[in-house]
């Protein structure tokens, strides 16, 4: 049957009894070498992404990282046909794991994101352009959205990197998020010792108390080291 | 400026009531979603009922793609 990874931990991590994964199935063990693959089966090899089935992957590895294990996050997405065929592919890879779980250990992924604080109605600006000439006061309106847009993904990016300046202590590892989806308009997600995630919440709260007004800055995490240290194939 | 936490806005699912869901899938579409993953068409992003944010997947997953090279040169 096909099964679906949710991540790479140390051997004897059990998942918690309560713990689902996608599409409610329990998440089991599976002992690969020297570790321990949490894996839960699924219906078919093809595997639609949604919303929620992101979110239940995100859920499992969140109670791997609430119980303290060691865990090597897999991206969302990756299907073999049984236990064997991901036994097979992980095994060759158990250097690597072993290195990732250094990179990992008592260190966990926060991510800072800045979305546009207050969206306007995009009916109210086609409501105020009803008569005269509707195809010219289009484009002008789709000119003028792109230009604001551009200034603000710019101010955006800004703001993070003098927040990053900030928190250089704080982390060992960034990465630029490239082209962000949608609302968030610049995000950096960093590697960070877990007793340092308070210092992290605080340096990012004061480093944007005084930033545009119109601009909203997140933080998330702590969690998974997805962007540092997944699990890949091919 | 506003500022929010983890506390705030994390959730395991998708309730609904919270108006930074949006914010917290975008996220986990940056970081959680692997290319190589089978898509058809597009993905809508709805809470409630109502359609929040429409993405094309395969747009994304090119991006992911790039953000892996990136990821690959510090020097970029």
């Amino acid at each position: 049957m096909p099964v679906h990874l949710y991540g790479v931990l140390s051997a004897g991590a059990v998942p918690p009894s309560s713990v689902r994964g996608l599409d409610g199935e329990p998440v089991r063990t599976l002992s690969v070498g020297a570790h321990a693959a949490w894996v839960s089966d699924i219906a078919a090899r093809t595997l639609e992404a949604t919303p929620q089935r992101l979110l239940e992957h995100d859920a499992v590895l969140r109670a791997a990282l609430a119980a303290e294990y060691l865990v090597v996050p897999s991206l969302f997405g990756r299907v073999h046909a049984d236990d064997a065929s991901l036994r097979a592919a992980l095994e060759p890879s158990a250097g690597s794991l072993d290195e990732a779980m250094e990179l990992v250990r008592g260190r966990v992924e926060m991510s800072m994101l800045v979305v546009a604080s207050g969206m306007a109605d995009p009916g109210e600006h086609e409501r105020s352009h009803d008569g005269g000439q509707p195809g010219r006061a289009h484009l002008e309106r789709i000119r003028k959205q792109v230009h604001a847009e551009r200034i603000l993904r710019g101010n955006a990016s800004a703001l993070l990197q003098s927040a990053a300046r900030a928190l250089s202590e704080l982390f060992v590892a960034e990465r630029v998020v490239d082209s962000p989806a949608p609302p968030v308009l610049a995000a950096r997600a960093h590697l960070v010792a877990r007793e340092n995630v308070a210092r992290y919440e605080r340096t990012v709260s004061l480093e944007c108390a005084s930033a545009d007004p119109e601009l909203r800055v997140a933080v998330r995490g702590p969690g998974a080291a997805y962007s540092f240290a997944a699990v890949r194939f091919g | 400026m506003d500022e929010l936490t983890e506390s705030q806005t994390d959730s395991a699912a998708i309730s609904g009531d919270d108006p930074d869901e949006p914010l917290i899938l975008s996220d986990l579409l940056n970081r959680v979603l692997d290319k190589g993953v089978v898509i058809s068409g597009e993905v809508m992003i709805a809470v409630a009922g109502v359609d929040l944010v429409r993405l094309d997947l395969r747009l994304l997953l090119v991006a992911v793609e790039r953000l892996a090279l990136k990821a690959t040169d510090p020097d970029e």
